[in-house]
């Protein structure tokens, strides 16, 4: 709706105008100071006539015909190119709740890691919609005031948790690992805990529960002189790292990560620095799959791994 | 130490309540611990449904709009049958917003909070406007607790509010899920 009321005002002071519509709509919500009371009576007036609402008029639908029009007034109030902005940096920031993110995935290491232990994709994306617990971590870490940017391929990591109890499967925790940039979150890994598997009483975030699997599963892994099945934030030099994993050596670089062979899966964080330029890496943790897949079909017996989800 | 004056708030809840009761929605809980410095406005009832108390006590006879059992039942209802367009999830909508301009035009936030505030409002799903209510101990809010004024109450029952609720000072409880 064209709201000629505002015309007269420029831009911020018009969605100050309609703040204080809106709010004046609501009872008990106080007046923004210093925006026009004449101004505020103008617009709702100018409404009510438009959508031919009597000025006496304050039942529910009479409301509710002029709050969507406010609704809609608040939208495009704010420049269009500086609300996708914020979009973005609350995505990247993990402001965003959940289900505004574009869900997607690692295509070729769902198919190649994940189908074949059993995850479809369905079922993930309904478990990210419906988790129990989300965490969203920060790469940088323990690095927090070194200057870095944060990169597509990387991300940061977001991490969901969902409790499963239908089938006839044993209830057990779902770990879903994603990297979230901007509004996208792209699955990187899905594993399975079962309690009786793990010692969960210290456990008290979705990262205890996923070091928990990485201690019970993972490789051991060396950055620099640490060794450990699951390393946190490391600081290297250089646009080149080295990534060993025991006894293999495996190479990532900060345009991309090399991943170990077929029957390891290997996990981390990454984001470049500058000045003098690097990379952090966080949360990094190698998976013996083979290891991982029996421990499934002990849990859930062969059928597992093809027709649940 | 002089005793603080009594507030008009003290004075209806006499005798005193163990406990406040306020039904919010996810989504407004979220927006103010982060960009409200995680202090709370809510409005708040010394019953959490008018029925349950006897007919003549303070708060026995409140608007549906003000019960918090009432406002939790139909914003649950609301969310469970995915009516984006109920009018409660519309004006929750509209609110958050109008006060993402309001704080900024207060200087509570600046202008990036502002509009990140608004891109939240605008991508979040029915699902983020699940009811919530937030049990509140009154002796940890005794002072803080304001009548609302009668013109902006929906009938004759005294109605409340707490401006600044820390987050200490309150109970989330989300009895069933929405589905």
């Amino acid at each position: 709706m064209q709201l000629k009321s505002l015309e007269r005002f420029d831009d911020v002071t018009a969605s100050q105008v309609i703040a204080a519509a809106a709010l004046a709509m609501e009872p008990g919500e106080q007046a923004i100071e210093g925006v026009s009371r004449q101004a505020v009576d103008d617009l709702l007036n100018e409404i009510r006539k438009t959508l031919n609402i009597g000025s006496a008029d304050i039942g529910a639908d009479a409301k509710n015909k002029i709050d969507n029009v406010l609704s809609d007034a608040l939208d495009k109030a704010i420049n269009v190119e500086r609300l996708t902005a914020a979009a973005k940096r609350a995505g990247s920031d993990g402001k965003l709740l959940t289900g505004a993110y574009n869900i997607s995935f690692n295509k070729f290491h769902f198919k190649n890691q994940f189908k074949p232990l059993g995850e479809r994709e369905g079922f993930v994306r309904s478990m990210i919609k419906s988790s129990v617990e989300r965490q969203d971590l920060d790469v940088a870490g323990n690095f927090g005031n070194v200057p870095y940017f944060v990169d597509e391929k990387f991300g940061s990591p977001t991490i969901f948790t969902y409790f499963w109890t239908k089938n006839k499967s044993k209830a057990h925790w779902v770990i879903i690992q994603t990297h979230r940039f901007e509004e996208n979150l792209v699955v990187e890994a899905v594993w399975r805990l079962v309690p009786g598997m793990f010692d969960l009483r210290g456990a008290s975030s979705p990262r205890d529960l996923l070091v928990l699997f990485a201690n019970k599963f993972g490789k051991n892994i060396r950055i620099g002189s640490d060794v450990g099945k699951f390393l946190g934030p490391h600081k290297i030099d250089g646009t080149e790292i080295k990534l060993f994993a025991v006894p293999d050596i495996y190479t990532a670089t900060a345009g991309g990560v090399v991943y170990p062979e077929k029957d390891s899966f290997l996990v981390l964080n990454a984001i470049n620095i500058q000045n003098p330029p690097g990379v952090i890496m966080n949360n990094v943790y190698c998976v013996d799959v083979l290891e991982y897949r029996a421990a499934l079909v002990e849990e859930f017996g062969h059928r597992w791994l093809s027709d649940h989800g | 130490m002089a005793n603080s004056p009594i507030t008009a708030a003290q004075a209806i809840l006499t005798p005193e309540p163990i406990m406040l009761w306020s039904t919010g929605t996810h989504l407004k809980h979220y927006l103010q611990t982060i960009f409200g410095g995680r202090k709370h406005y809510v409005w708040c009832s010394p019953n959490f449904e008018g029925d349950s108390v006897g007919r003549y006590s303070v708060g026995a006879n409140p608007a549906p709009s003000s019960d918090p059992a009432t406002i939790y039942r139909q914003l649950h209802q609301a969310v469970t049958k995915q009516d984006r367009h109920d009018p409660k999830i519309a004006s929750q909508a509209k609110t958050l917003k109008a006060l993402a301009v309001a704080w900024h035009k207060e200087g509570k936030i600046d202008a990036d909070a502002r509009d990140e505030m608004i891109a939240i409002v605008k991508g979040a799903t029915i699902r983020d406007f699940r009811p919530i209510i937030y049990a509140i101990p009154y002796v940890l809010v005794r002072g803080r607790v304001n009548t609302v004024p009668r013109k902006s109450r929906a009938s004759h029952e005294p109605e409340f509010r707490i401006f600044d609720l820390d987050e200490s000072e309150f109970q989330l409880i989300e009895p069933v899920p929405c589905n």
